[in-house]
């Protein structure tokens, strides 16, 4: 309880009459690093705005260390933001622009010239001190903006799509060194990105957003192998949603009537005539084996990288994507199959 | 965001390929070039030219070369003129700044309605020739005009007020013809401002003033500074504005030198002021251009933020 550095309670906000954030609770344990998790425009980045002070929220509470902080100036919070634009001073070098912050809390030139050699060997920019602002490498630009957010130490870090524009190779290696500072400097991280795979990577715990609510908020794997909805499961590795039809209920068990056909699912409490939803990840659908017996066509075959990727259209005219790593299949488009499921691979969502 | 990527894409590996194909471009730019060499070098060089050339009296003067005309610049009463001059350009200047600066960085804080709207009351007075518009001022001001007559309606004043013909009203007419230039190239590098940079000095713990002053300030520096030159400038030349509003009690180098070619007759002794004149505006010019660059180099980098 008492763990909570940042309390987001009931928030709500609209741009233009057009609603943006609904209702919004949020709890940031100290030290954790958490992904806000995302489609563009979901409201990720105004829920960061609202924390940081640079928007205020039409209702609801923002509790910094047990403090609300809803009429606090973004220069009285102790919350500081990485932009996705970097945000650079063009006017200042990148000495100056790391020691920005603590000339505004007049700290001793000495000792700001101190700190800022000590950040900037952190995020390994030895010897960058006067370098200016515009001939950095976008990496480069990635660090001083690091360094400037977090030479003030600040109790929250907050971080909008800090990699979004950099390209793959080194994003992968910020992510890692990213890691490696906030584990290093036990500091809560806030994290933006619409990349799941990033945020599975990094976080400790991820809270997925939709259209101006968070749907879950939970540790990583706890969300990508329970996801709640059928959104979190579909966002976070691309899941197939089956629909199905409780057709009786016999031992805490239902029969699912599913294209046609049948499949057993074990949970008690579920009542016939039921339409439940399970999420069934790409990896997990099995193709043309003993058991399998929901009929379907194959309408796609593609190759993404090592993965072979197959999209069927069931009878039921659903589209059910399967993926394999390394199997080359004598499948080809127009190819009647069989597909089926491990029992232990399916999961309910969308449901009390 | 794409252009952000791009321009750093750029930036990143320091080349900026198929840049240097400019040759056909050049070639468009040749009647340019011959219209520039016709109408602005030209005249430039037969002023020098005409200012070494020897005076014979009504605007008559012969190609025999001397420094007679430069040196009679030397006299008290020319000096005064040139110092009064520079003082009346560099107090309209201050003048410009400290109306204009405020006035051009709020425009670029209203919404884009409002910003065209600001824009377009700024520059209608353009659109009349100037001396008409200082023809206008009398009007109003003098001791008969409507001004007065106000006043005198509102028994706010018993005597009609000399507004006319002194000073101040020389240096208030620099101020109203020239503002408009001020507060458009502080507003157009206002404008440019990435609103996320001021955004940042708040959220790193700058208080709105503490912003206005590390962030805004510095940044709108190349505006101001192209706003000092173009108010500056002009109002070491524009004679007719002392002429009109200060009754030629207030003389000034332009006033002089349109005096020695039409009143005085003595073109060589014109040309000679004209090109002091220019020497001197534009060392002004060339030291605030240095200034300027120093901070216009740091601007480049606010487009790629
Ligand atoms: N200042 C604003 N004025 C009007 N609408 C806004 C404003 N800021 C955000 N919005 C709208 O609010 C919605 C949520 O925006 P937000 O920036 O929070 O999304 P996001 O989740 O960060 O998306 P992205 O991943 O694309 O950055 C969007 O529909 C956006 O158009
Ligand atoms: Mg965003």
């Amino acid at each position: 309880m008492n763990d909570d550095i940042l309390v987001l309670s009931d928030v709500c906000k609209s741009y233009d009459g057009v609603s943006v954030l609904k209702h919004l609770f949020l709890k940031v344990k100290e030290g954790e690093f958490l992904t806000l998790l995302g489609a563009s425009g979901c409201g990720k980045t105004t829920t960061l705005r609202i924390i940081a002070g640079l928007d205020s929220p039409d209702s609801g509470n923002v509790v910094l260390e047990g403090n609300d902080v809803c009429d606090l100036e973004p220069n009285q919070r102790d919350v500081n933001t990485v932009f996705q634009s970097y945000a650079l001073f063009p006017h200042m070098d990148v000495e100056k622009n790391i020691g920005y912050p603590l000339k505004l809390k007049r700290v001793p030139r000495l000792e700001i010239a101190e700190r800022v050699n000590e950040i900037l060997k952190l995020v390994q920019l030895e010897g960058f001190n006067h370098r200016r602002v515009p001939n950095l490498s976008g990496g480069q630009k990635q660090r001083v903006a690091l360094a400037r957010a977090l030479v003030s130490k600040p109790r929250i870090l907050l971080l909008d799509e800090p990699l979004g524009a950099l390209d793959l190779k080194l994003r992968r290696m910020m992510q890692i060194e990213l890691k490696r500072l906030q584990k290093l400097l036990g500091l809560t991280f806030i994290y933006i990105t619409h990349d799941q795979e990033e945020a599975l990577n990094m976080s400790d715990r991820i809270a997925v957003m939709n259209n101006g609510v968070i749907e879950q908020i939970d540790a990583s794997d706890v969300i990508y192998n329970k996801p709640r909805t059928s959104y979190v499961a579909s966002f976070v590795g691309n899941a197939n949603i089956i629909k199905g039809l409780v057709a009786s209920v016999e031992n805490d068990a239902a029969v699912v009537k599913f294209c046609e056909q049948t499949f057993l699912f074990s949970k008690p409490g579920l009542k016939a005539g039921e339409e439940l939803h399970f999420a069934l990840r790409t990896e997990h659908v099995i193709l043309n084996a003993p058991d399998s017996k929901f009929h379907a066509t194959v309408v796609e075959k593609s190759f993404r990288g090592s993965m072979l990727r197959i999209v069927l259209k069931t009878q039921c005219n659903q589209e059910i994507v399967s993926t394999n790593f390394g199997v080359d299949s004598k499948l080809k488009e127009g190819d009647k199959v069989l597909f089926s499921w491990k029992d232990e691979n399916i999961v309910l969502v969308d449901h009390e | 965001m794409g252009r952000h990527m791009i321009a750093g894409d750029l930036n990143d590996d320091g080349t900026v390929p198929k840049r240097r194909k400019t040759s056909p471009y050049i070639a468009a730019l040749i009647p340019l070039y011959l219209v520039m060499i016709l109408l602005v070098i030209g005249p430039l060089v037969y002023t020098v030219m005409l200012s070494f050339a020897t005076n014979v009296g009504n605007g008559g003067f012969s190609w025999k070369l001397t420094v007679e005309n430069y040196r009679r610049m030397i006299d008290p009463v020319y000096r005064v003129t040139f110092l009064k001059s520079i003082q009346l350009a560099f107090l309209s200047t201050l003048l410009i700044s400290l109306i204009g600066y405020p006035f051009g960085y709020w425009m670029s804080r209203l919404s884009k309605k409002w910003k065209k709207i600001m824009i377009l009351l700024v520059v209608i007075p353009f659109g009349v020739n100037s001396l008409i518009r200082y023809y206008g001022i009398i009007i109003l001001l003098q001791s008969k005009g409507v001004l007065n007559w106000l006043l005198l309606k509102l028994h706010l004043i018993e005597e009609p007020i000399k507004f006319l013909y002194n000073y101040s009203t020389v240096l208030a007419g620099m101020v109203y013809g020239l503002l408009p230039f001020m507060i458009l190239s502080v507003y157009s590098s206002a404008e440019k401002i990435d609103w996320t940079l001021v955004e940042a000095s708040r959220d790193l713990g700058a208080t709105k003033t503490e912003a206005f002053f590390s962030i805004i300030f510095p940044l709108t520096i190349p505006g101001l500074f192209s706003g000092v030159i173009l108010s500056f400038v002009p109002s070491m030349g524009l004679f007719f504005v002392s002429e009109i509003l200060g009754g030629n009690k207030i003389v000034l180098v332009g006033s002089l030198i349109q005096d020695q070619m039409t009143r005085g007759g003595n073109w060589p002794f014109a040309a000679a002021i004209a090109v002091l004149l220019t020497i001197v505006t534009s060392v002004l010019l060339i030291a605030s251009a240095r200034i300027s660059q120093l901070q216009g180099e740091t601007r480049k980098g606010n487009n790629l933020i």
